[in-house]
């Protein structure tokens, strides 16, 4: 049921523990939800395969002391009841202090009795962290995890792997019967014997009743002094990061167009993830997928810009960095709610880092607008959003009125077009006192260091 | 060990008197989320009454938490603003370059031979600016936070979207980039738009198979991937105070799922018991305290009184 409550709470939704069923979400998706009565329909109705390869329990989500009783209560009865256990088992302790207190209760051994796989106190198969075995990546199949997230290839990186989320205990009861037609609750599974058996409904301990226990928590304090912070000049992940300079009015005229982006143009169009991620600590090197994804409005391509320097279509980083080596500014343009997306500061630091001065758009999403301004850049709106139009991509191009940057004033773009003729328009700005304290210093985090006095 | 328990001491000292000036100043009853919120006002922003769902705020939070992949750029930029320790009570969480195939030992082994050159960094940047250090195999962020960190009626932020996990202990715990990580760690107010509200009211008790994860699986089928954007869901109701700590941690945790903000539930003997449990004792003795300010007013959780809208299940 759900409620229009009015002054405290925009919406109400009520539920009767009680009556609650439990439930299994998926696939693909975490809020297709299956009461488990109706589960087994499902399975059979949307052909999801009905085998179930892999119970996976654990992770930040599910791995508290109730929970592993609870699952460990379960796996018990497959050794009692004399099961044998069809699918593949995994437990993940979201902590040392669990995993040592699980293991001294004998919990850990409840599960590896039925095969389970303990796995490192971290993240692991929840976030991808997984090299999966399985005998062919083409044929679809069914996992099952008490993890949170569910989306397409998440847990393997497999499109063709169903995953399913439940509560560790239902996942431990799936795991016994490797049939996604099972039903815990009522269902029947027949044992070594032949013998038909059914399981009981699950015990758990909310805190152990011996306290927790941990030999070696895994935590270093801080140091008092004397730390030398540890990065090798020849690392490929990590680099340290030198203050960038404020941005200078001379740097702000005759500016080159690195690139006009076309249409959408998200955070993962300005700094793609998967395998760059790697070098996120490292913003040289993940520099080199500056804008790389974005479409190139003057010939529809991707990381494909024309440089006016060597009259040369170029990759976006390296066109960026012919005219940075030249000395000469450039700037972005680009269209609707740019910087969509994650929140990732890199999509900021990258063009920050090539030289880019300006980004002109015809809105921001906001967050990427803030990370522009924190980077002690200028993130500018069209006045007229058909200015975009007038940009040319062998343009050189001026910001005028930047020795006034003031709250609430707009500044001017100057368009000098190759045939030598002018466009001159309006470029807004949301920057107040503080951020724009932030460009004359070069960025939010030089202010600071200003304002603590270090040089 | 309990961490920064100066810290914590002096927040439950100002809490009450910054819930009821917010109390005063909105001249209504308010929601626990409400007073989470309006009790961490940055100076930045003065207490008035905040639009939720459009008006921006600056907070003043008491912890940051970063896990490996996120921390490496957010501490690289913190080192450039000039500070020699952190701003507020900071962690860092080697969780995130650990790949399972085989099981702990061999896993374990692997990984730190792969990413010692950024865990090594990891490491000593914290040691350096006063971070605690979660070593390769200490556990996951969220769990370590809610075992050791998080706490009643408290505000933080951590680099990684189910940071939200920390609200089965009373906190308000948001997930973020890490820019905002940078912001606060460096002293500045971090900055968000004003949460809008969902409340969901527990009755009865959980029985049989069912568990707190099957709250929010049903909750999700009812909100959707989106339902909860730019909210905050608060759970109330005897059915909330019959859960345990740890279960309300997982029904927060997957409001990530839906989209919230974030999630929370009133302090009550569940997490009397967990603090206990997890060698905190002194702090759930601060919370009895103060506990009628570490849950939402009556008012707000009686009975709604207007129109029932049918759930689409």
């Amino acid at each position: 049921m759900l409620r229009q409550p009015g002054k405290y709470f925009d919406q109400v939704i009520e539920i009767d523990l009680s009556k609650l069923e439990p439930h299994i979400n998926g696939p693909f998706t975490p809020d297709l939800a299956w009461p488990l009565s109706k589960f087994a329909a499902a399975v059979k109705k949307n052909n999801y395969p009905v085998r179930l390869e892999v119970g996976l329990i654990g992770s930040c989500t599910n791995s508290s002391y109730e929970d592993l009783t609870r699952a460990a209560s379960v796996a018990r009865q497959a050794k009692e009841k004399n099961l044998e256990v069809k699918a593949e088992f995994t437990i993940t302790p979201g902590s040392e202090l669990i995993r040592f207190t699980a293991q001294r209760d004998g919990i850990l051994n409840d599960f590896s009795n039925i095969g389970g796989v303990v796995l490192a106190n971290a993240c692991g198969p929840c976030i991808g962290q997984w090299s999966r075995h399985i005998d062919d990546k083409s044929r679809p199949n069914s996992i099952m995890t008490s993890f949170n997230r569910n989306f397409t290839g998440r847990n393997d990186g497999n499109p063709n792997t169903h995953a399913f989320v439940a509560s560790p205990e239902i996942v431990t009861a799936f795991a016994i019967a490797g049939d996604l037609s099972f039903n815990p609750k009522k269902g029947t599974l027949v044992n070594r014997n032949g013998e038909t058996v059914k399981l009981d409904p699950p015990k758990g301990i909310e805190l152990p009743k011996a306290g927790f226990a941990v030999e070696d928590a895994g935590y270093v304090a801080p140091a008092k002094g004397g730390v030398k912070i540890l990065v090798d000049k020849k690392s490929d992940r990590l680099q340290l990061l030198k203050p960038f300079a404020p941005i200078s009015n001379d740097e702000l005229q005759n500016m080159r167009v690195l690139i006009k982006a076309q249409g959408k143009c998200t955070t993962d169009h300005i700094s793609m993830a998967g395998p760059w991620l790697k070098y996120r600590g490292h913003l040289e090197n993940i520099s080199n997928n500056c804008y790389i994804g974005a479409t190139n409005a003057f010939n529809g391509e991707r990381n494909k810009v024309y440089n006016l320097e060597n009259s040369q279509y170029m990759e976006v980083p390296a066109s960026a960095r012919l005219y940075q080596k030249k000395g000469i500014g450039t700037i972005i343009f680009g269209e609707e709610n740019l910087g969509e997306g994650s929140s990732r500061e890199h999509a900021a630091m990258e063009p920050r880092y090539l030289g880019v001065k300006a980004v002109v758009v015809k809105s921001f999403a906001r967050i990427h607008q803030t990370n522009l301004k924190k980077q002690g850049m200028l993130a500018l709106v069209f006045a007229n959003p058909a200015d975009y139009d007038k940009v040319r991509q062998d343009d050189k191009v001026s910001i005028l009125g930047f020795e006034k940057f003031a709250p609430g004033k707009s500044l001017q773009i100057r368009l000098d077009h190759a045939d030598g003729t002018t466009e001159t328009f309006d470029v807004l700005h949301t920057y107040n006192e503080q951020q724009i304290d932030w460009v004359r210093a070069g960025s939010a985090l030089n202010k600071i260091r200003t304002e603590l006095g270090v040089k | 060990m309990i961490f920064d328990l100066k810290m914590i001491r002096e927040f439950y000292k100002n809490y009450p008197a910054r819930v009821d000036a917010a109390k005063a100043k909105l001249k209504r009853p308010l929601t626990l989320s409400e007073k989470i919120l309006y009790a961490h006002l940055h100076p930045d922003s003065p207490l008035q009454e905040y639009k939720r769902g459009s008006d921006y705020v600056f907070f003043q939070v008491d912890r940051v938490a970063m896990q490996d992949a996120t921390a490496q750029m957010a501490l690289l930029q913190f080192m450039t603003c000039g500070r020699k320790k952190v701003a507020v009570p900071s962690t860092v969480h080697c969780d995130h370059l650990i790949t399972a195939e085989v099981g702990a030992a061999k896993d374990m082994a692997v990984a730190l031979d792969k990413n010692k050159e950024v865990f090594d960094f990891l490491s000593s940047v914290s040691q350096k600016y006063g971070i605690g250090f979660w070593k390769p195999g200490a556990g996951i962020i969220h769990q370590i936070v809610l075992e050791n960190y998080a706490f009643p009626g408290g505000m933080m932020i951590g680099t990684d979207s189910h940071t939200v996990n920390a609200g089965g202990a009373g906190m308000v715990a948001i997930g973020v980039g890490g820019a905002d990580a940078v912001d606060a760690m460096s002293g500045m107010g971090w900055e968000l738009q004003m949460p809008k509200l969902i409340g969901v009211k527990l009755t009865g008790k959980l029985r049989g198979w069912a568990s707190p994860k099957d709250v929010i699986l049903k909750v999700a089928g009812i909100l959707t991937v989106k339902g909860g954007t730019g909210a905050i869901v608060e759970y109330f109701g005897p059915g909330a105070t019959s859960m345990s700590a740890t279960g309300k941690g997982t029904i927060c945790n997957m409001g990530a799922e839906i989209g919230a903000t974030t999630s929370t539930f009133g302090y009550d003997k569940s997490m009397f018991r967990y603090l206990k449990a997890t060698g905190r004792n002194k702090v759930a003795l601060m919370c009895n305290k103060v506990a009628p300010y570490l849950t939402g007013d009556a008012e707000c959780y009686a009975n709604p009184e207007n129109t029932l809208i049918r759930s689409s299940k």
